[in-house]
């Protein structure tokens, strides 16, 4: 919001530096974001009259200006076609200064140029581009600019729970609670809702002869009120409502509709006013709109309208849209003699849901929308019909339309001195309260023996509701830099029963996987749907994990859907540091959302890991291959080993992963993730080289429940072990894993160790089979073991091999 | 709790994470869930106030670094406490504006870009 410090001065006396005042604004909550002095980037900027004036000799469409400066005259070339003899202008001399640039002597074909005369625009006081800007007739002739206007603009933030400091009168108040300087608006005798009113002017009747207002719903609209001006002439508002509108961020259309913007930005009541006779009724009803009612707004749009919205009608048909804007059939125009001024009270909720519905703010509606005082439409309404009767001439209908039925009581709180204190931490004296209270506008009854008995004002009813509102009144205008420092005292509350809520297990991990050379990435959690059907080697293959939550209102399609995996992101993230490098190894612990409500999504931390590029950094003395499929098992293995989870290997499949290098990670039945090299198909869409790409996603939270905690020790037997080979030839297919999961449930407990030291193909093995050797170590905990007891168990091994893979076994050592 | 202790925590947390010749203000400022609501800012680490057209405070001479504030009552009623008995305090610091601070890091998107020659610097 910006406050034209002229117009603050207006309504409260201020002896106070400007960067006091800005200061301890910002410390009671209003923010002043900027502080400009009007002129602070001009030079050589001086008040001027056009004393001569003729057309350029030479040059059709220039006039050449005699400027008299007072202690001197300069010659001006101009192209403005709007300069008149006797004109106040303001005149910037040759090596002067405009916010737009540095200002020289110039010729127009043989005319010196001795500065030049500004438009409004150049200046920045006023959005007219079109011709020069003429000041007041009675302004001082040969006065450096910024020394006449004598302006600043304070830019100030208002929270949204501050409506009441949308309006000069309530950063008045507030310069008047921090400071204690006069407050003195003058419209004070309109301030009080009870005698705001309009005086008839003479030989007018009474407004109930020529108008009245019915609301027909009172949530909606609580309020209403109008007058009604007659002899009107529209025109042009005088330069200092003008250049103050400019100041406070409004653009000037004609005096009336200036005058409503005026008042609004004075006292914070959003006015409208419509043309009378375009309005044609003697009768305006408020109510809800019908469903299918039209209207078409002052920006030329059509509005579809829904009962949820309120409107201004004539009885008949809608001709404002409530709190937002105003009807293109009834707008002031040029020739517009009557006017009917509205200032009305409009349900926040409702005005919000209109604004939203039809995507259109504005002004008013972002002020009804945080809530305007009931009791201001009176105020806003007499101090409109005053300043427009001043302004334009006209009369005055006696008195006010005003309907209100949904006025409601005050709200009052009581509070207890220390209560404040103790909220605080600071204690204020009683009778500071009282007045921080009263300058605020609140009505603080103080009850000794009691606490206070305070009344809030109607525009901080949205706002204050109990005694910790009050306590913020009374600490901010003190200034929260009084508060004390203190530490909280007392015992801190038990450490949770339930460890770190999983924290450490995610910190050692991390580390875990950082100490293994993997980098740690951070990706969002929110991806572009394109992005799944790129990671399935078969695009048409139908997802596995249901479909995927999707953002109501995405800020980007790229990220408008919760991710079910890790991969994506981690593939992108691969993709660019491959742009910088060959060498990329990544790990990412997050959180993933697989689209099954149950009832809430389930939500669940994976581990992501991809990588590719060469097994070891670049080294001279190195020459070993790429990364390939062991080595995102060795990461895997000594993750679950770090929480002793005894993990097992299976052949997988999975929609990204190469099919004939793909594991499952299980522990027991539970499958834990899944780990591999990438489909060279995705890693070719997603153009991450050639190098194979290993990829791993775990369960981090399965990982955790599977965790093992206590070890089971076992004793080292004192007796010999007996060691046996065995080697057979099998299928290629298969696996190592079962054979070495076989081998155990044969031996049964005498095996201690088991191990494969050696594969074999071509030779004397036909084609598509292998030739596999294991050591196997047996030993009892008790004895020593007899060759018998070796032997059986042995024997069971080969024929379980036999029957179980079709394995030949190849003679016994 | 009172206002002063969260003053007290908010000075403490900021002086060891930031350096103890640090100044802080300490102003009144609106969020929905606390009241009185603070805004709390620190001195700029870069020019101390004393550049009109920094980079970091663009001029102000504070980085406001967290929202606080009591507890509203109405929060506190809402989780089962009595509020006429019972007060606390809230405040909250995003974890890369703290590591954005600390390293004078002047683009909060490099965090999330994953650039590893960013990253590795964090070793």
């Amino acid at each position: 919001m910006k406050v034209p410090v002229s117009w603050l001065r207006e309504l409260v006396e201020i002896d106070v530096p400007l960067i006091d005042l800005r200061q301890r604004l910002t410390m009671a909550g209003l923010e002043v974001e900027d502080l400009h002095i009007v002129g602070r980037d001009w030079q050589g900027v001086t008040l001027g009259r056009v004393a001569d004036l003729c057309p350029h000799p030479r040059r059709e469409a220039l006039f050449v200006a005699d400027v008299d400066l007072g202690d001197q005259r300069v010659t001006v070339v101009t192209g403005a076609p709007n300069l008149k003899v006797g004109d106040v202008v303001a005149h910037v001399a040759a090596g002067g200064r405009l916010p737009t640039g540095d200002v020289r002597r110039r010729e127009f074909a043989g005319i010196a140029s001795e500065g030049m005369v500004c438009s409004g625009d150049e200046l920045d006081i006023s959005s007219d581009k079109d011709g020069i800007y003429v000041f007041e007739q009675d302004a001082p002739v040969g006065q450096p600019l910024e020394e006449y206007l004598n302006e600043a603009v304070l830019d100030i933030y208002i929270t949204a729970n501050r409506p009441d400091c949308m309006s000069m009168t309530g950063i008045a108040r507030e310069v008047h609670a921090l400071f204690g300087g006069e407050y003195t608006p003058a419209m004070l005798r309109l301030l009080d809702p009870r005698t705001a009113s309009v005086a008839g002017s003479v030989g007018e009747p009474p407004i109930g002869a020529l108008l009245s207002v019915r609301i027909e719903d009172a949530e909606g609209c609580p309020r209403f009120s109008a007058a009604l001006l007659r002899d009107i002439r529209i025109g042009r508002s005088p330069q200092w409502l003008e250049r103050r509108l400019h100041f406070a961020g409004v653009r000037s259309i004609s005096n009336v509709v200036d005058v409503t913007n005026y008042v609004m930005l004075e006292v914070g009541q959003p006015l409208h006013a419509f043309d009378a006779e375009r309005l044609g009724s003697k009768t305006i009803v408020v109510r809800r709109a019908r469903p299918g009612e039209r209207l078409r707004t002052l920006d030329g749009e059509d509005r579809w309208l829904t009962p949820e919205m309120m409107v201004v009608t004539d009885g008949q048909r809608a001709r404002s849209l409530a709190g937002v804007m105003g009807g293109e059939d009834s707008e002031i125009t040029d020739t517009t003699h009557q006017v009917v001024l509205e200032g009305a009270s409009w349900d926040r909720a409702a005005t919000r849901r209109t604004s939203a519905a039809l995507t259109l703010s504005t002004e008013a509606s972002r002020r009804f929308g945080r809530g305007v005082d009931p009791d201001l439409t009176t105020l806003g309404v007499a101090r409109a019909a005053e300043l427009t009767l001043e302004l334009t001439g006209g009369s005055a209908a006696e008195g006010m339309a005003d309907d209100y039925p949904g006025k409601s009581q005050p709200r009052t709180i009581d509070v207890l001195p220390r209560q404040i204190d103790a909220l605080l931490g600071m204690s204020v004296a009683r009778e500071e309260m009282v007045r921080t209270l009263e300058r605020l506008g609140f009505q603080p009854e103080d009850r000794p023996e009691r606490g206070i008995h305070v009344t809030v004002p109607g525009g901080r009813r949205f706002d204050v509701e109990g005694p910790a509102d009050l306590a913020e009144e009374v600490g901010r205008i003190a200034g929260f830099d009084l508060v004390p420092t203190t530490m909280p005292e007392g015992a801190l509350p038990a450490p949770r029963a339930d460890g770190d809520g999983g924290y450490g297990d995610e910190f050692r991990t991390r580390q875990l996987l950082a100490s293994a050379g993997l980098e740690e990435v951070l990706t969002y959690s929110l991806v572009d749907p394109a992005l799944a059907g790129q990671l399935r080697a078969e695009p048409d293959a139908a997802p596995g994990d249901g479909a995927p939550i999707r953002v109501a209102n995405p800020q980007s399609t790229e990220l408008s859907e919760l991710r079910q995996t890790l991969l994506g992101s981690l593939l992108i993230a691969l993709r660019s540091n491959l742009r910088q490098r060959d060498r990329v190894l990544l790990f990412e612990l997050a959180r993933v959302w697989k689209g099954v409500f149950d009832p809430s999504p389930d939500e669940r931390r994976h581990v992501g890991i991809v990588m590719t590029g060469s097994r070891t950094p670049r080294h001279w003395a190195e020459g070993d291959g790429p990364l390939d499929f062991y080595d995102v098992k060795g990461v895997i293995d000594v993750l679950c080993a770090s929480f002793h989870v005894p993990v097992s290997y299976a052949p997988g499949r999975h929609p990204s992963l190469h099919p004939g290098r793909t594991s499952e990670v299980c522990v027991g039945t539970t499958r834990l993730g899944v780990l591999g090299q990438l489909h060279p198909t995705v890693a070719e869409r997603l153009d991450l080289g050639t190098a194979p790409v290993l990829v791993a996603e775990i369960d981090f939270d399965r990982l955790v429940q599977a965790r093992q905690p206590l070890l089971t020790v076992q004793t080292p037997s004192r007796f010999p072990p007996a060691d046996r080979d065995i080697s057979f030839i099998v299928d290629e297919a298969t696996p190592h894993a079962s054979l070495e999961r076989v081998i155990r449930d044969a031996a049964g407990e005498l095996l201690e160790h088991v191990e494969l030291f050696d594969v074999f193909r071509g030779g004397g093995v036909p084609a598509g089979r292998k030739s596999l050797a294991f050591s196997l170590r047996y030993r009892a905990p008790d004895r020593t073991l007899e060759d018998a007891e070796v032997s059986a168990a042995h024997r069971r091994v080969e024929d379980t091999l036999r029957t179980r893979f079709g394995a030949e076994v190849r003679g016994r050592d | 709790l009172t206002l002063a202790d969260l003053r007290g925590t908010l000075t403490t947390f900021a002086q060891r994470m930031f350096g103890s010749n640090l100044r802080t203000r300490f102003r009144c400022d609106y969020f929905p869930f606390v009241e009185p609501g603070v805004d709390f800012a620190i001195s700029c680490f870069r020019c101390d106030g004393s550049e009109p057209t920094c980079s970091i405070c663009h001029g102000s001479g504070w980085l406001e670094i967290l929202g606080a504030g009591m507890v509203h009552p109405r929060v506190l009623e809402r989780v089962g406490y009595d509020s006429a008995r019972l007060t606390g305090f809230a405040w909250g610091m995003g974890i890369e504006r703290i590591t954005l601070i600390k390293y004078a890091i002047e683009d909060i998107r490099l965090f999330y870009a994953n650039d590893l020659r960013f990253l590795e610097q964090f070793k």
